[in-house]
């Protein structure tokens, strides 16, 4: 690979990772939170407030595992770098969720004059769906995708 | 892949959201814009028909309604109703004996069931009766 290859490669791996660290960071945490606010829940700031140093880190692992799994791309690193991206998002997702919403319940009361009420709403089974339907593919894929094309 | 992953979550959260979002703009009446008691049909001469009108445009699957009526001894009365599924308009009928409503002090209700058949879900209320 020379060296216009691997400029190539960095500028599509750091657009791979903003597109991940868009998808992670703040679009899923923003769905959550969303969910939070109409269900009753006060603050939709959790989703967007990482603490600065966490922010950056997730960043920097994000652009680096990205740019380092298209640089490696032919070898048995690049699916490593991959599914560790996946399973990282995982982890934010399952963050902002135990911060907005513990447990994946949202709990809401309501109260009006002598009469009280209290909604329960588990939203778990879309925590499910998302390691089904995103991370998973993201673990097992990269793997599937090397052993067939480059082995 | 990647895109197809995202667009099938967005496909099962767009009934939660809509769930949600209707709460949301009519808070709790959204649930029960009608607890009706009337004597008679579809219960027997001396019941009165407890119905609950469920209005959310999301359907609830495997519904069940419980209403416990407790009386100023402690002693309490616990009715059911349950039904596969609630769309916009359907209902749930309790028969309560008369007897029992004139001598309630407090009622509480809970309905649990499961929103677009995925989001398992619990309401109650509870509220203090003249007798």
């Amino acid at each position: 690979m020379n060296a216009r290859e691997v400029a190539r490669e960095v500028i599509i791996g750091v657009l791979e990772g903003l597109i991940y660290m868009l998808l992670y960071l703040y679009l899923l945490p923003a769905l959550v939170s969303y969910l939070g606010v109409l269900a009753g829940q006060p603050s939709l700031s959790a989703a967007y407030s990482y603490p600065v140093a966490y922010a950056v880190a997730y960043i920097g692992v994000f652009e680096a595992l990205s740019v380092a799994a298209r640089i490696l791309r032919k070898t048995v690193f690049s699916p490593i770098f991959r599914s560790l991206l996946a399973l990282i998002g995982l982890v934010v997702v399952l963050y902002v969720l135990g911060t907005v919403m513990p447990g994946g319940v949202i709990s809401s009361s309501y109260s009006a004059g002598q009469a009280k009420y209290s909604l329960s709403l588990d939203v778990y089974p879309l925590v499910l769906l998302f390691v089904v339907f995103l991370v998973l593919p993201g673990v097992i894929l990269p793997f599937i995708d090397y052993f067939v094309y480059e082995s | 892949m990647f895109l197809g992953g995202v667009l099938i979550i967005a496909v099962f959260a767009l009934p939660l959201i809509y769930f949600l979002y209707y709460i949301a703009a009519n808070p709790y009446q959204a649930i029960v814009v009608n607890m009706s008691s009337t004597p008679g049909p579809p219960c027997g001469e001396t019941e009165y028909a407890l119905k609950l009108t469920y209005s959310d445009p999301v359907p609830m699957g495997d519904v069940q309604l419980t209403a416990t009526f407790t009386e100023a001894n402690g002693s309490s009365y616990v009715f059911r109703a349950s039904a596969n599924v609630l769309t916009k308009g359907r209902s749930l009928t309790l028969c309560v004996p008369s007897g029992v409503l004139a001598s309630a002090r407090a009622v509480s209700f809970n309905l649990t069931g499961s929103i677009g058949f995925v989001y398992p879900i619990s309401i109650s209320s509870w509220q203090h009766v003249g007798g």
